[in-house]
């Protein structure tokens, strides 16, 4: 069996394993995690610095 | 996925490790949808009761065909069969890798070229380096090729060297 071949049916197995609701807890942690961890120019929730009238003028 | 808890346990058990994969490429650059933790470890007999060691804190589950999915055994040789596992943790899905595509053979020099980094929650790893992220897509048949990872790696690298 080849590398790929092999990686497929590792994955089929873990599919076959795992526990729905342990796997969507699992989806949704990962989801929190990447927002923390994506480099901070690309975060959706960065600070950003208010405009101030005196700002626009 | 609690992926600090991996990279902790991992370390706190000195496996040997490389931080490769969707992870490793959403932490240095671009958000990617992945819902694993791939590593590529030293796959000798130093490491590899280090490994097993973690693996077993993790409560990590395999199993040589489904109907044998178990936690992994107490003695870490059953680690020696193979070049890839896919496995369960409490804290998520963990692909092991004892040799990677497009880098057979080359885990020293890769180590060495390899990135230390810190996640958010300040949990140390080593990430693959950009020309050897590059070299695992090339390895790839056209058709399962992650063009985009492709293009912003091909992007940092010459970033990197100034051009």
């Amino acid at each position: 069996m080849d590398s790929d071949q092999l990686k497929k049916r590792e994955e089929r197995k873990r599919d076959a394993a795992y526990d729905p609701v342990e796997r969507w807890k699992h989806i949704q942690q990962t989801i929190t995690w990447a927002e923390a961890n994506m480099p901070p120019e690309l975060r959706r929730n960065r600070p950003r610095t208010a405009r101030t009238r005196s700002d626009q003028q | 996925m609690n992926v600090d808890e991996i990279l902790k346990v991992l370390w706190d058990e000195q496996v040997d490790c490389l931080l490769i994969g969707g992870m490793n490429f959403l932490i240095r650059h671009r958000p990617e949808l992945t819902f694993d933790v791939d590593v590529w470890v030293r796959g000798d007999s130093d490491n590899l009761p280090n490994l097993n060691r973690a693996l077993r804190q993790l409560g990590a589950e395999w199993g040589r065909t489904e109907a044998e999915w178990a936690p992994v055994p107490d003695s870490w040789h059953w680690l020696e069969g193979q070049g890839v596992f896919c496995l369960t943790t409490r804290h998520g899905a963990l692909d092991v890798f004892r040799d990677v595509r497009g880098l057979e053979g080359r885990y020293a020099d890769c180590w060495a070229r390899a990135i230390p980094s810190s996640t958010a929650a300040g949990i140390a790893f080593r990430g693959l380096a950009d020309e050897d992220m590059l070299a695992c897509q090339e390895a790839l048949p056209p058709g399962e090729r992650n063009l985009r990872r492709m293009e912003v790696l091909r992007e940092a690298i010459r970033r990197a060297r100034g051009q």
